[in-house]
C-alpha cells in the first residue's frame, strides 16, 4: 500500500517536468499507475480491518463481545450475499459503461476508428 | 427517571432531523413511484428524472443526520433499532444504492431497455423505501417485542428478537402505505411545480387521484393509532393530538388546493401534512424510544438509551455551529434550481 502511494507521488511529480511527460516509455508506465489506487486502498483497507482482530475497537472491546445477540447468521448472510451480488452487477454495468465511454472517439478528432 | 433538559432537547432535534428527512425525500421518493405513470415516453421520464437531480442527494443527507443523531444521542436506541429491524434494513439500503445509481447511470446509454429497466429499479426502490419507513414508524408506535440481553444484567441492552415478518401486521402495513401515498402525493404536487405542459396536465389528474386514497388512508390510521394501540400516544399525547389535527387540517387544504390548481400553496399544505404527521409520531411516542409490546418497562427509553450528558453537550455544540450552515446551502441549492424543465431542454442526468 505505501509502495503504491510513494510510486504515485513520484509519478505525478516527475510528470511535472517536461522532459519526462514528452518520452513515451513514461505515459505508459504512467498509464499502469492507473491501477495503483484501487490497489492501494483495498491493501489499506485489508489491513486495518485483518490487523485490528480480534479488536473491534483496539485494544478495548473485542468484536465478539460487541455483535448482536439477536442477530441471526441466515440475516448475516442474506445481507453479505445480497450486497455482493447488488456490487457484482454494479461493477459489470460500470466498467461497461467505462468502455464504452473510453472508446468514443471526440468529435473534433481526426482519428480513424481502428478496423476491428 | 426524569428526563433530563439535554435529552429531552435531542429527542427534539432527532424528530426535527426525521421531519426534514421526510418533507424533503418525502417528495423525492414520490415522484420515484409516479415516474412510471407519469412519464409516457423516454424523454418524459427523463424529465421527471431530472426535477430531483440535483436535490435528492441533498435531501438523503437529512436521513444520515437522522440516523446519526439517534446514534450519537441515543446509542441504545439505534442499537436496538437497526439490530432488531436488520433484514428490513438491508432491504432498504439495497434500495438506497439502486436509486442513487439509477440518477447517475440511467441516461448514459441511448439504448431504450437500458433506460427502461433503470426506470423501474428506480420505482421499485422509491417504493420499497416509502412502505419499509411506513412500516418502521408503524413498529415504533405499535411497539415490538423486546427482551433483555443475556449478557449484560436488565436494561437498557434490550433486543427485538423476531425476523422481518414479525414486523409485518395490519396496522404497520397500514401505515407503511400512508407513508407511500403520502409521499406520492407529495411529489406529484413538486412535479407540478417543476414541469409544464402534457406532463404538467397529467400530474395534476394524478394528484387529485393520490390525494384521495391518502387522505382516506390517513385518517383510518390516525384513528387507529390513537384509539387502538395501548402503546401510543404516552406522555406527551396533548402535542401528539394538536399534531393530527393540524395535519388533519393540512391534508384537507392540499385537497383543495389540488382541485383549485394551486400546486404552490397544495406543496406547502401537503409538507405540513407530513411535518405535523411526524410530529404526532414522535410526540406519541416520548418518552419512549422502542414501546415493548411485552409489558412497557422493557421499553427503550429516552433515558435509559442517551449518551452521557457531556455527549449531549458537545453535540449540542456541534449543532449550533454546523446546522445553519448546511440550511444555508441546501435552501441555496433549491433556489438556483427554481425553475420548470421544458420537455426539450438539455438534462444533466
Amino acid at each position: 500500500m505505501v509502495y503504491a502511494g510513494l510510486i504515485m507521488l513520484l509519478v505525478g511529480f516527475l510528470a511535472l517536468f517536461k522532459g519526462f511527460v514528452e518520452k513515451k516509455w513514461f505515459l505508459k508506465l504512467a498509464f499502469w499507475t492507473l491501477f495503483l489506487p484501487f490497489i492501494a486502498t483495498s491493501f489499506g483497507w485489508i489491513m486495518a480491518e485483518v490487523g485490528r482482530q480480534p479488536f473491534i475497537v483496539y485494544g478495548l472491546l473485542k468484536v465478539k463481545d460487541a455483535a448482536s445477540p439477536n442477530i441471526q447468521p441466515s440475516d448475516v448472510w442474506f445481507s453479505l450475499l445480497s450486497m455482493g451480488i447488488l456490487y457484482a452487477i454494479l461493477i459489470v454495468v460500470e466498467v461497461g459503461l467505462m468502455i464504452k465511454y473510453a472508446n468514443k472517439i471526440p468529435e473534433e478528432s481526426n482519428v480513424q476508428p481502428e478496423v476491428a | 427517571m426524569e428526563a433530563t433538559f439535554l435529552q429531552i432537547l435531542w429527542f427534539i432535534l432527532v424528530t426535527v432531523l426525521f421531519i426534514g428527512f421526510f418533507f424533503l425525500e418525502g417528495f423525492d421518493y414520490g415522484v420515484g413511484m409516479l415516474t412510471p405513470f407519469i412519464g409516457k415516453n423516454d424523454r418524459e421520464r427523463r424529465v421527471l428524472i431530472n426535477t430531483i437531480g440535483p436535490h435528492w442527494d441533498g435531501n438523503e443527507v437529512w436521513l444520515l443526520t437522522a440516523g446519526g443523531a439517534s446514534f450519537a444521542a441515543f446509542p441504545h436506541f439505534y442499537a436496538t433499532l437497526f439490530s432488531g429491524f436488520y433484514v428490513a434494513l438491508v432491504l432498504m439500503l439495497l434500495a438506497l444504492i439502486s436509486r442513487a445509481v439509477v440518477f447517475e447511470y440511467r441516461s448514459k446509454n441511448d439504448d431504450l431497455k437500458w433506460r427502461k429497466t433503470w426506470d423501474w429499479v428506480f420505482f421499485i426502490a422509491s417504493f420499497v423505501i416509502a412502505l419499509l419507513w411506513g412500516v418502521a414508524v408503524g413498529n415504533l408506535m405499535k411497539g415490538v417485542e423486546l427482551t433483555p440481553d443475556p449478557n449484560f444484567n436488565g436494561a437498557p441492552y434490550v433486543y427485538h428478537h423476531g425476523g422481518l415478518f414479525s414486523l409485518l401486521s395490519p396496522f404497520t402495513i397500514l401505515s407503511g402505505l400512508v407513508f407511500v401515498f403520502l409521499f406520492a402525493m407529495h411529489g406529484a404536487n413538486f412535479i407540478a411545480l417543476k414541469t409544464e405542459g402534457e406532463i404538467l396536465e397529467r400530474t395534476k389528474k394524478t394528484a387529485w387521484n393520490i390525494w384521495i386514497v391518502a387522505l382516506v388512508l390517513t385518517v383510518i390510521f390516525v384513528v387507529w393509532a390513537f384509539a387502538g394501540l395501548d402503546t401510543f400516544p404516552n406522555s406527551a399525547s396533548i402535542i401528539s393530538y394538536i399534531a393530527a389535527a393540524i395535519a388533519a387540517l393540512a391534508l384537507i387544504f392540499t385537497g383543495l388546493y389540488i382541485k383549485k390548481d394551486d400546486f404552490k400553496k397544495a406543496f406547502w399544505a401537503g409538507g405540513l401534512t407530513i411535518i405535523f404527521a411526524t410530529i404526532m409520531v414522535f410526540a406519541g411516542l416520548f418518552p419512549y424510544l422502542i414501546p415493548a409490546s411485552n409489558g412497557l418497562e422493557n421499553s427503550i427509553t429516552v433515558t435509559n438509551a442517551s449518551s452521557s450528558e457531556y455527549t449531549l453537550t458537545v453535540m449540542s455544540i456541534v449543532a449550533v455551529l454546523l446546522v445553519p450552515l448546511v440550511l444555508f446551502y441546501q435552501i441555496w441549492s433549491y433556489k438556483v434550481f427554481k425553475g420548470r424543465i421544458k420537455v426539450d431542454d438539455e438534462l444533466e442526468y
